[in-house]
């Protein structure tokens, strides 16, 4: 399953460090695995994995990549 | 102002801080250069503090330290803190390094990257260091360091850490930079109207004395920064000058996070043209993805997850069993080792005594499980260890029944001496049942039952 980051709210420490990890606006990424209860869930983005919860995402639109 | 001899001598020595994402491998490749001995893992997050240690290359002395890694100049949490405020030059007894060798992970090219442009801009002389190219060549992927060399503008060197290949490079990488440092590239291809306000405020800030790096003041054109504006809060010029900058780039309609997003189309421009790639077709799944994929699958995850719950148990309350045995069974033997060099106690009169212990201690069980104190009479009898004779009693408390049943002393001797006698009727019949239980003769068992202490006396049940 394939997506891109739509729009990032801004003015928030938490997302400001996830874009610095690379989560930016128009960055696509796919998503690897979901955890049993549906969170946390590991995506794949710029070459690497990464682990979010979904508390971590809110604020981040996205939208998927056929 | 005069120094002291010691922070004279220590500002002669060079300063190398080792920087990086984190789980790039900072601390091995600080091990590998100063010989210590740094706790190393495959996870991020492993180092938290600073370390230091001391490096030779031919005749020079470097000083070398370690920091908790970082992805980017804005610390979140206390362990960046750390490692910002060293590369600053505030957190290490106020030095400022002479030198950043910037640790890089190859496999995750464009996110390490991004760290590269901001130390970039930090100032400083650096080096950047390339680790785990094993593992981009495992993904059938190819770096060219040299290109890599001249887009960063930086030496570039590769290490495979623990093999200690490149190390030497390395040392004589630092040793040239020292000298003659080269400035890393500034090109990161912000859009021009961000670059010329941001140069502009600049010049303005350190004409009346502010020296901020270029990178900060850009931030915070595009997003108000709280600590940024009350620093020239005093100057009224720069204020208004700060403000309108900020305005005219909102009514541009430049986001917030392009300081962010225009480092990553850098890196990520940077990593296409380094990394040639075979067959993206052929990519092979390394071993640590094969394990990935069987230990956090949805089902299989959970099947080890239940597998290794269960052996833990299981080795909790039945593998150790014969341990446990075996243990018990040594003790004895210590005991009756022991036992025999004491004099006036021999080896049966410590053993009986130290399973007087363990009786007494299976009694409290006993009791702390409420069974009936009669029930644990009849035990007591059934098991034939003392006859009848032994019949507990005691203070008529139910509890203290249970847990600390007496036995006569005397009635034991009684009972060796006289035949009968002092029987119930009821058990009158069952004397070939006395002292056989215990391993003892009967002999033995008077002989050690005399020299137990009253309160060490219990039932005795096996």
């Amino acid at each position: 399953m394939k997506a891109r980051v739509v729009k990032i709210a801004p003015d928030s420490p938490k997302l400001k460090r996830l874009q610095e990890m690379g989560l930016t606006e128009g960055t696509e990424f796919v998503v690897n695995k979901v955890a049993p209860f549906g969170d946390p869930v590991e995506i794949k983005l710029r070459g690497y994995r990464l682990c979010l919860r979904k508390a971590e995402t809110v604020g981040i639109e996205i939208e998927a990549v056929e | 102002m005069g120094k002291s001899p010691a922070t004279a001598k220590a500002a002669s020595i060079p300063l190398v801080a080792i920087v990086g994402n984190p789980n790039a491998g900072k601390t091995t490749l600080f091990n590998s250069l100063t010989g210590s001995h740094q706790k190393v893992a495959n996870y991020p997050g492993v180092t938290v503090e600073k370390v230091s240690g001391n490096l030779k290359i031919g005749k020079l002395q470097v000083e070398c330290i370690d920091v908790p890694g970082l992805y980017s100049l804005s610390a979140v949490s206390s362990d960046e803190e750390v490692a910002v405020e060293v590369i600053h030059g505030r957190g290490y007894g106020a030095r400022e390094p002479d030198l950043l060798v910037c640790v890089v992970n190859a496999a995750n090219l464009e996110r390490n990257l991004f760290f590269v442009s901001q130390l970039a801009e930090a100032r400083y002389p650096l080096i950047v260091v390339l680790t785990m190219t094993d593992l981009l060549h495992l993904r059938d992927e190819n770096i060219d360091i040299t290109k890599l060399s001249n887009l960063l503008g930086v030496d570039v060197v590769e290490v495979v850490g623990q093999k200690g290949a490149g190390i030497q490079e390395l040392k004589d990488a630092i040793e040239r930079n020292l000298e003659s440092p080269k400035h890393p590239t500034k090109e990161f291809g912000f859009p021009i109207s961000l670059e010329t306000k941001a140069a502009a405020l600049r010049e303005r800030l350190s004409r009346a004395g502010f020296d901020y790096p270029i990178s900060t003041i850009r931030t915070a054109l595009l997003e108000r920064n709280t600590e940024f504006e009350a620093s020239i809060q005093d100057t009224p010029e720069l204020k208004n000058a700060y403000e309108q900058a900020h305005l005219e780039l909102q009514e541009e309609g430049m986001p917030a996070s392009t300081e962010v997003a225009t480092r990553y189309q850098w890196s990520a421009m940077v990593a296409k043209a380094v990394i040639e790639a075979a067959d993206k077709k052929r990519r092979r799944r390394t071993r640590s993805d094969k394990i990935d994929y069987i230990l956090t699958h949805r089902v299989f995850g959970l099947i080890v997850f239940f597998g290794v719950m269960y052996l833990t148990f299981q080795s909790i309350y039945t593998f150790a069993r014969p341990l446990m045995n075996g243990m018990t069974a040594g003790f004895n033997w210590i005991g009756n080792l022991v036992g025999s060099h004491l004099g006036g106690h021999s080896g049966a009169a410590v053993a009986a005594r130290g399973r007087a212990h363990q009786r007494r201690w299976d009694s409290a069980h006993l009791s702390a499980s409420n069974i009936d104190p009669i029930l644990l009479h009849c035990r007591a009898r059934g098991n034939r260890l003392f006859g009848p004779r032994c019949v507990p009693h005691g203070p008529a408390s139910r509890l203290v029944r249970v847990e600390r049943p007496r036995i006569h002393s005397s009635s034991v001797e009684l009972r060796m001496r006289d035949t009968g006698n002092h029987v119930r009727p009821r058990y009158a019949g069952r004397k070939e049942q006395t002292c056989h239980d215990s391993g003892c003769s009967p002999h033995e068992l008077q002989r050690a039952s005399s020299r137990i202490p009253p309160a060490d006396r219990g039932v005795y049940r096996t």
